[in-house]
């Protein structure tokens, strides 16, 4: 099971769902199905919010054995 | 860009071609009038859609954004697979029903058709098997 803190590091910077989707290239609805857990990034779109946030993409995603 | 106005346009002859000739011979019948009325119109559309996205950053951004959202493609895939997987379902009790109420042509053409999907299926699997 992947989870992630992009919400928690998104809402600390100040930063909105839908700049953080501008930035990023994706759509509004990607970004809340991110912080949800209903959808699980590429590893390229991983690579990319890491590389916004600039944190190590341990440091957003967390993988937990089901 | 320009390949893609040639060719919108191109459909677009094809579709006014396809009404003039149908009005020539008088073959005025739905299916050939609906095919080049449908010719039409989607030219007309697309020739429009990629006016405005020359013409407008804020659309041509939401149109790029739409097309390159891995969601999208995500959840775009994942409906084609389960209609595929429908289509086969529902067609294959139709193909039984159609079968016992005497409508056999219909059903060996659903029939076909379930076949040619499967082995579309497989030959692409096969194809992708090898490019992955």
């Amino acid at each position: 099971m992947l989870k992630n803190n992009i919400e928690k590091i998104r809402k600390e910077r100040g930063i909105s769902q839908e700049q953080l989707a501008e930035e990023l290239m994706v759509s509004r609805q990607t970004i809340s199905s991110l912080e949800n857990g209903r959808y699980n990034p590429s590893i390229l779109l991983a690579f990319k919010i890491a590389t916004y946030f600039k944190l190590l993409i341990e440091d957003i995603f967390i993988y937990e054995e089901e | 860009m320009n390949k893609k106005i040639l060719w919108y346009f191109l459909v677009g002859i094809i579709g006014i071609g396809l009404f003039v000739f149908t009005l020539f011979y008088n073959i005025e019948d739905s299916f050939w009038n609906s095919i080049a009325i449908g010719f039409i119109f989607s030219s007309l559309v697309r020739i429009y859609r990629v006016f405005k996205y020359k013409n407008n950053e804020e659309y041509a951004r939401k149109i790029i954004i739409e097309n390159n959202d891995e969601r999208n493609k995500f959840l775009a895939d994942k409906a084609k697979g389960i209609a595929f997987y429908f289509y086969i379902v529902i067609s294959s009790y139709l193909i039984i029903i159609l079968r016992i109420f005497e409508y056999k042509e219909m059903s060996t053409v659903l029939a076909y058709s379930i076949c040619m999907l499967v082995f579309l299926y497989w030959i692409i699997y096969s194809v992708l098997k090898r490019k992955y």
